[in-house]
């Protein structure tokens, strides 16, 4: 079938307003990669756009050489992993008898956990517990503090409601108690929203900042956002060093070492996104339609 | 010999260095992997009849929280590092002392918390010293969940006087003087020849509460002018505030540059350079005036009708607001765009910021640093740095203020100075011709010393003398160096002159800090510099007549009388005995 004049010009449309949103996205990415690969005179001098100036790896060598890095790429890992596993774990444990509807209470303790989405105990006091059970300085800090989101509890929990009832059904008439229903049954049809919850957590635990911050005292355990991040503000607060700094600490512009970090912590998840996007974007989809 | 020498430091720093991160992140990994693996032959054994599907999913759960468990008995099993150095020592006091994290330094001589300056302490200091690490950029939040918590650090070096002002306000810091009293001997005679390091430490119930460190008075920012253009276009060094308009008009019209196109800036207007504007005209919102302080409108308005002509005639970016952290007005500035930009002279750093790039672009590039221009209110220094600046306090809940006393001693002793300025001699320097030590080898100069600036808060730079000073460490035989040397001499006389004053009525660090509902205020009423952008960029639709009385008006219902009340009456009973304007000038180099 020919396209018509006006579904050409609405083709013609969709590709300018996708083509501008898209560049909107990667112009400034391209842009950091390039201030990132770029001689430190040029960009302080501001000459540097698209295409990086003057080649140089100095704002990654300032980064990577003869600092921790490695060390909290492989905590960012660990604090990725384990966070993820365990939130995914208490996620389901949560979402799929909430979703019961033969579960006494399952409207009642919805509520409770929709509330914590409203109100929270604030920095100090959730300080407080976490010392009083031991945890500062273990990532248990980051972890349990953050364990399960209320939102994505939601989601799931949704999502378990819309598996047709009569697969339950019929289990139950075949002897299926409710933990090998639910794994046998309930996970394997929630791969979508497994993997699109997997990656909610993944990307917040690799970028949690704060709380490693607040929580974590021991440098060697910090994560790779927070050690960019120490990099970076020591970069740009030099006000204070008034007179006492030696000599050549600083050599690099703060806008360098921005960018390189920012490219170091962003290239992981770049990396495992396509891998992981045919489910998010099919999670969110069934989600959403079907809630 | 000196090989030898050499060799030593860093011997005895390496193991140290690879004892710590790396091996420990190393165990946690394996036992982890031990654990679970434990568990899941278990759990298998056990569970036999359970279906396949079953087991995994257990087997993910248990190794996430035997992960978990590893993680936690690790920790509590684990003694803090720091602690354990230099036990055994007969009475030797232990304190924990707080030490910003900037994540610089480097692998090779530990981390935040042990390296090889730690170590220095722990053996040359007096007491055993545990650092606690504050990262830089939160420390402030950071220290306030230490301090609810009840976990804070015994010493605490902190920059930010609003929070240490806080902390006495809940009286969570304890006073000192006692402490002096009985167990200093290096600080104590510290006080003693620098009475101002007592009056900047004295809080409103007339005891001392803070440590602070003493430098000389040096010119901070610099109103740098490129002396090239001057010279091109026959014109003289701005003397007046009309002159400098006269100049910066000069400077946007009549292509100084020579490349035939009119695009280059008379004058920054952005961040340092637009606050410069305000200081030529003493705009910093209080005056002294008849022994008492008041809040001052005719500045504000001379200085916002001085921007406002800049902006109208052209001589400046014309998005010069969009320009917040003046960012745009240092790359202007560096690729020769700009006559007149303000910059700063304190900090070899500054070179290669404002200097360096800008010969690299315009090699026959001229610059000099002159004083600012006189206006109808004076004239004045464009800044100077602290030159008492007070950096640490103890918590109140110190169980060994004594110890905590010796620490602070040792470190404002020359002794440490010294050490922590250019490291060991024959090591790290040797005595120049001038006297003044020369770094030996600049890389181990700088994986060893270069990145412990954050030691250095309690560091008398005033005692150094003139090695210490920033032009010491730039070296004269390199030719671009050479001229900054020069410039930052021009600087300092020019900011230290005597027909210059300095125009505000004490340091921004030694003003009272605001009770919370007057921080309010004070904040809302920052909006009225809104309004004078506002004005500044309008043109004839909207007059600095108008704007000065939205401002006023604003200011009146925002409750700016309650801070006109607070800063009158603080002035009035503060007015000998705190660290005022006046006081600061003892501590320029005679």
């Amino acid at each position: 079938m020919k396209d018509t004049w006006g579904e050409k010009l609405f083709y013609a449309f969709n590709y300018v307003l996708l083509t501008a949103a898209a560049l909107s996205c990667l112009l400034p990415l391209i842009y950091l990669i390039s201030i990132s690969l770029s001689d430190s005179q040029a960009v302080a001098s501001g000459i540097v756009s698209l295409w990086p100036v003057g080649w140089s790896l100095d704002s990654y060598k300032a980064l990577f050489v003869g600092t921790n890095i490695k060390e909290a790429f492989w905590n960012s890992i660990v604090l990725t992993g384990v966070g993820t596993a365990l939130s995914m774990l208490f996620t389901i444990a949560a979402a799929y008898p909430l979703s019961r509807n033969y579960f006494i209470g399952a409207r009642f303790f919805t509520l409770l956990i929709v509330f914590t989405m409203m109100f929270g105990g604030g920095l100090i006091p959730t300080y407080l517990v976490v010392k009083a059970l031991g945890l500062i300085n273990t990532y248990g800090a980051v972890w349990f503090t953050g364990l399960v989101s209320a939102y994505n509890m939601l989601v799931m929990m949704t999502f378990f409601k819309h598996i047709p009832a009569e697969l339950d059904e019929a289990a139950q008439m075949d002897g299926c108690g409710e933990w090998r229903y639910l794994a046998t049954i309930v996970l394997p049809l929630s791969v979508p929203v497994i993997a699109a919850l997997s990656l909610f957590y993944g990307v917040g635990y690799w970028n949690s900042f704060f709380n490693v911050l607040i929580y974590i005292n021991d440098t060697s355990k910090y994560n790779m956002a927070v050690l960019i991040q120490q990099m970076v503000q020591s970069q740009s607060l030099l006000a204070e060093l008034n007179q006492s700094s030696s000599s050549d600490q600083i050599v690099l512009t703060p806008e360098a070492i921005k960018a390189s970090g920012i490219i170091t912590m962003v290239l992981p998840m770049l990396v495992v996104y396509p891998f992981v996007q045919k489910h998010f974007v099919k999670g969110i989809m069934l989600g959403a339609i079907k809630g | 010999m000196n090989v030898k020498e050499e060799g030593r430091p860093s011997k005895e720093v390496k193991p140290a260095a690879s004892g710590i991160s790396t091996v420990r992140v190393d165990k946690d990994y394996s036992l982890w992997k031990e654990k679970s693996l434990d568990e899941f032959r278990r759990v298998v054994s056990m569970r036999k009849r359970v279906n396949k599907q079953m087991v995994y999913g257990s087997m993910v759960c248990i190794a996430a929280l035997s992960a978990l468990l590893a993680a936690c008995t690790k920790e509590s099993a684990d003694p803090a590092p720091g602690a354990s150095s230099g036990e055994g020592g007969a009475k030797r006091g232990q304190i924990s002392v707080s030490l910003y994290d900037r994540g610089t330094v480097p692998q090779q001589v530990g981390t935040v918390e042990k390296n090889n300056w730690t170590q220095y302490v722990n053996e040359k200091g007096p007491v055993d010293v545990k650092f606690v690490p504050i990262p830089r950029g939160e420390s402030v939040q950071k220290l306030n969940v230490l301090f609810a918590s009840g976990s804070a650090p015994d010493v605490i070096h902190e920059f930010d006087s609003p929070f240490r002002n806080q902390l006495y306000a809940s009286k969570q810091i304890m006073p000192v003087d006692d402490l002096i009293e009985k167990y200093s001997t290096v600080y104590k005679k510290l006080l003693q020849k620098y009475p101002e390091l007592k009056k900047a430490a004295t809080k409103p119930d007339g005891k001392m509460y803070e440590f602070g460190r003493v430098q000389r008075l040096v010119g901070f920012q610099a109103l740098f002018i490129r002396n090239d253009w001057l010279k091109k276009l026959n014109l003289k060094v701005p003397q007046t505030t009309e002159e400098l308009l006269q100049v910066a008009k000069a400077f946007a019209e009549q292509d100084p540059d020579g490349n035939g196109k009119k695009d280059t800036y008379g004058i920054a207007l952005s961040s340092e350079t637009g606050a410069t504007v305000d200081t030529m005209f003493q705009n910093f919102g209080w005056i002294e005036e008849g022994g008492k302080m008041i809040k001052d409108w005719d500045r504000a308005q001379a200085a916002l009708a001085f921007k406002k002509q800049i902006y109208d005639s052209g001589l400046t970016d014309k998005d010069f607001l969009a320009d917040k952290n003046g960012q745009k007005s240092i790359q202007d500035w560096v690729s020769g765009k700009t006559g007149i930009f303000v910059g700063r002279t304190v900090d070899t750093v500054n070179f290669k910021t404002y200097y360096e790039p800008l010969k690299k672009n315009v090699p026959g590039a001229e610059v000099i640093a002159i004083k600012l221009p006189e206006s109808p209110y004076g004239r004045f220094a464009a800044g100077v740095n602290n030159p008492v600046q007070m950096t640490t306090v103890i918590n109140a809940s110190a169980k060994d203020p004594a110890a905590a006393m010796k620490y602070v001693d040792f470190m404002s002793s020359d002794e440490a100075a010294k050490s922590f300025r250019y490291g060991f001699e024959n090591v790290h320097y040797t005595v120049g011709p001038q006297g003044c030590p020369v770094q030996k080898d600049p890389e181990k100069y700088k994986t060893e010393i270069a990145w412990n600036v954050d030691f250095q808060l309690l560091l008398q730079q005033i005692e150094m003398g003139d090695c210490a000073q920033v032009e010491a460490q730039l070296n004269p035989d390199v030719p671009l160096e050479k001229d900054f040397i020069e410039i930052i001499k021009q600087n300092n006389e020019a900011n230290l002159a005597s027909d210059v004053k300095y125009g505000r009525i004490t340091h921004a660090e030694h003003f009272p800090s605001l009770p919370a509902n007057l921080q309010t205020i004070a904040t809302n009423t920052a909006q009225i510099s809104d309004i004078y952008n506002k004005a500044i960029v309008s043109g004839d639709k909207y007059t600095v007549d108008q704007a000065m009385k939205d401002a006023r008006k604003m200011w009146d219902d925002q409750g700016g009388k309650q801070l006109e009340d607070f800063y009158g009456k603080w002035y009035a009973e503060q007015k000998d005995k705190a660290f005022l304007a006046a006081d600061m000038m003892k501590f320029a180099k005679k």
